[in-house]
């Protein structure tokens, strides 16, 4: 049997394409709201990781750091 | 805090780090071969594996799948260690991805030449060939994901997220664009055939460009750009939107591959991505630049900057000529002709290549610890390799677009005016220059294996490097209620599976409709199977 | 792959249909022209054209940069696999009858020996199952399909 008779037997997979988007869409969105929200201070810390070796920088309101 | 002592094994850097430059060599030379052979096409000396139809194969599969894959396992090596506080997860899994990877290029460059071919640029490894890649990829996939999963790093920085997608996803097309039905040990038929294998197999090529030459080489340049330059990159914001945007969009790219052909109009219309890829692809690029905004009388001093600069430019150039390349009236002049190869050039010659000649003076000295033996060949190499992809480029892009307004022209009696191999004599002095072009960049290689011979005569290895690193990963310690993206940056498996469904989306959404839809490829009742 | 396009018309043909194709594992689209388009080019010269043209381009088109394939006229084909292609082709689905695969070397043979005869008369020497005259056979199928049935007018592009 081909390939596509297999497609053909899962039910409902037009939809599928619509589902995809949706998703893409919702976690997109939602991912751009989080990362204008992120703190100023996680995003510098974040950023400086390439730059240490070593010790991980200090970690997030870390108390002993 | 507790801490510990690690070492960061830098042996396989090392190995994949001359392995980058042994097969960079090799693969340059493959193509300045073929290249004098459409000058002088008596240079394939009448013998079967030399010439351009076995060259041509071989120089793609080399400077992608041996240089530039072996240059993504050197940085990955390096970087992932350092960016997780942590060793690699096993040094068997290195090894045995380390050398089973070198075996595959030479099984590929054996059977290439012995002429045997799935006839699919880019993927023309025969089947047992492509099982191994597949095997030796999930080795490396697992060592990676393992040695995330015991970092000693609560965040899982974004040159990371890049590896993961970029694993993940080449995974996906590689097995699904290598479906074929083997009758002997190096003959295969694809399991698809004519609109639908084209649609898998430019789905699949156009992401080869997007997910091994330019996803990992992002990582990359967020790794060693910021080291390079000693500064934080300039928007860790954008590196987020432009991680996601620019692995959900290139996906949908392959189409415009097929502009004019028998590919359904709506499938064709899909290129609408194509051209919004600018504005991640330009993220990138911005990102990277104005990270070295204020520093750029240090990019004037040092030589591995500038090799970066050039990198991070030329991808600018070229992401911006690919969009401009899937409208179709630019498509309607560029396709089939030398433009398009002059177009991906700037990308491999540029891109690719000169960021990772950045990374290996970067990296070198580094691992052997001593210093560059001489910055006067590094600046030469710098030189006569910026002028090697100017002179490569300009005459091809000359080339195509000579050859394409030929094709297109008609005398006044409204018959074609040009024999097709007028078009091809006209532009062979465009062919000389290119070959010149290729040289020049080669030699600027040549003089880089040079300097860095001297330089690992002068150091020692440090086969492991010693580091100092939390016992245990340090409790996070937060008032408020997690939140799900970071949920995501701190789980490498979240990551993973999040990567694929982006990735996925496009390639469902593009692939299935076709296979589904009857009415999309009318038959012919001529056309019958082929037979006597 | 003929586009739509009033030259690739003029030059090559009738442009490219998705159903030319469906038979086709893997596609041979191409995706650069360094030599013509080779979509409609069954039927266009005699097997003697291709047999010299494929020992040496330069003998019919001086200028040409296409490399010469002499061995073409040594090797020969495994015709043993012949069959087990057959069988493969429909496996992956393309309608050959019940029984193909073992009559498949048979047609083979005949139309090996129509080439070499038709080569013969131009006093070149060749033999059924050598690669050069496997290769004229699928040169001159190339295309040529759709032209067994009515043309149609189809509107061009550009």
């Amino acid at each position: 049997m081909k390939f596509i008779n297999y497609l053909q037997s899962i039910t409902g997979i037009s939809i599928f394409p619509l589902i995809a988007l949706i998703i893409f869409t919702v976690f997109f969105t939602a991912m751009l709201i989080y990362v204008f929200a992120m703190d100023k201070n996680t995003v510098a810390r974040i950023s400086h990781i390439p730059l240490e070796d070593n010790l991980p920088s200090s970690s997030f309101n870390d108390p002993l750091l | 805090m507790e801490t510990q002592t690690i070492y960061y094994d830098n042996k396989i850097v090392r190995n994949f780090a001359f392995a980058t430059a042994l097969w960079g060599v090799v693969g340059m030379l493959v193509g300045l071969y073929a290249a004098l052979q459409m000058v002088w096409p008596q240079l394939s000396f009448d013998f079967a594996p030399t010439t351009f139809g076995r060259l041509r194969p071989l120089h793609t599969n080399a400077v992608i799948f041996a240089f530039v894959g072996n240059g993504i396992f050197m940085g990955v090596y390096y970087s992932l260690q350092r960016l997780c506080k942590a060793r690699m997860w096993s040094d068997l899994a290195s090894k045995v991805h380390f050398w089973g990877w070198q075996a595959i290029i030479v099984a590929a460059a054996v059977t290439l030449l012995a002429g045997f071919t799935t006839g699919k640029e880019y993927a023309e490894l025969e089947w047992p060939i492509d099982i191994a890649i597949t095997l030796i990829w999930v080795v490396f996939g697992l060592n990676m994901m393992m040695t995330i999963v015991k970092r000693k790093e609560h965040v899982i920085y974004v040159a990371i997220w890049f590896y993961i997608a970029t694993w993940i996803t080449v995974a996906m097309l590689h097995i699904v664009n290598s479906f074929e039905y083997p009758i002997a040990l190096f003959k295969s038929y694809s399991y698809y055939a004519g609109v639908q294998d084209a649609l898998v197999q430019w789905w699949y090529g156009h992401n080869a460009v997007a997910f091994f030459l330019t996803t990992p080489y992002l990582g990359l340049m967020y790794y060693f750009l910021p080291k390079a330059a000693n500064r934080p990159i300039y928007s860790y914001r954008l590196s987020i939107i432009h991680f996601w945007a620019l692995i959900f969009l290139y996906i949908w790219a392959g189409p415009h591959h097929l502009l004019y052909t028998s590919l359904p109009d709506w499938a064709q219309s899909w290129v609408v991505f194509s051209i919004m890829l600018i504005a991640p692809s330009w993220g990138g690029m911005i990102n990277g630049l104005f990270t070295l905004r204020g520093a750029w009388d240090k990019v004037k001093e040092d030589p591995v900057l500038k090799f970066m600069v050039v990198a991070v430019t030329a991808y600018g150039m070229a992401t911006l000529e690919g969009p401009l390349l899937s409208l179709k009236n630019v498509n309607a002049i560029a396709h089939f002709t030398d433009w398009i190869v002059a177009h991906v050039h700037v990308g491999g010659l540029g891109w690719n290549g000169f960021l990772t000649f950045g990374i290996l003076y970067w990296l070198i000295p580094r691992i052997f610890g001593t210093q560059m033996y001489s910055k006067k060949l590094m600046n030469a190499h710098f030189w006569i390799g910026t002028l090697g992809i100017l002179f490569y480029a300009i005459p091809l892009y000359w080339a195509g677009f000579t050859q394409s307004l030929m094709w297109k022209s008609f005398t006044a009696d409204g018959i074609i005016q040009y024999r097709f191999l007028e078009t091809v004599t006209n532009i062979v002095p465009m062919y000389a220059l290119r070959a010149l072009g290729g040289l020049m960049y080669l030699s600027g290689a040549l003089i880089m294996v040079y300097n860095i011979f001297r330089t690992v005569k002068t150091g020692v290895l440090v086969a492991n490097e010693a580091a100092h690193v939390p016992v245990a990963l340090p409790r996070e310690v937060s008032g408020t209620r997690e939140h799900w993206h970071r949920w995501i940056e701190k789980r490498p498996v979240q990551m993973l599976v999040a990567s694929l469904v982006i990735v996925a989306i496009g390639g469902i959404i593009e692939l299935v409709p076709t296979f589904l839809i009857q009415s999309n490829v009318p038959t012919i009742a001529a056309v019958k199977p082929y037979s006597a | 792959m003929i586009r739509p396009f009033r030259d690739e018309i003029a030059r090559y043909g009738e442009y490219s249909k998705a159903g030319e194709f469906v038979y086709d594992h893997p596609f041979q689209w191409g995706s650069k022209r360094t030599g013509p388009d080779l979509a409609r080019i069954g039927g266009k010269y005699p097997d003697s054209w291709h047999y010299n043209h494929m020992l040496e381009s330069q003998s019919i088109s001086p200028g040409s940069i296409m490399p010469n394939y002499p061995w073409l006229l040594d090797n020969t084909i495994d015709t043993s696999l012949t069959p087990k292609m057959i069988r493969a082709m429909t496996a992956l689905g393309v309608p050959y009858e019940e029984g193909y695969d073992l009559k498949a070397n048979e047609e083979l043979m005949i139309q090996g020996n129509a080439i070499v005869a038709n080569l013969e008369k131009d006093k070149l020497q060749s033999i059924p199952t050598s690669e050069i005259v496997a290769l004229i056979a699928y040169l001159q199928r190339m295309g040529t399909d759709i032209k067994n049935q009515a043309p149609a007018s189809l509107p061009t592009k550009q």
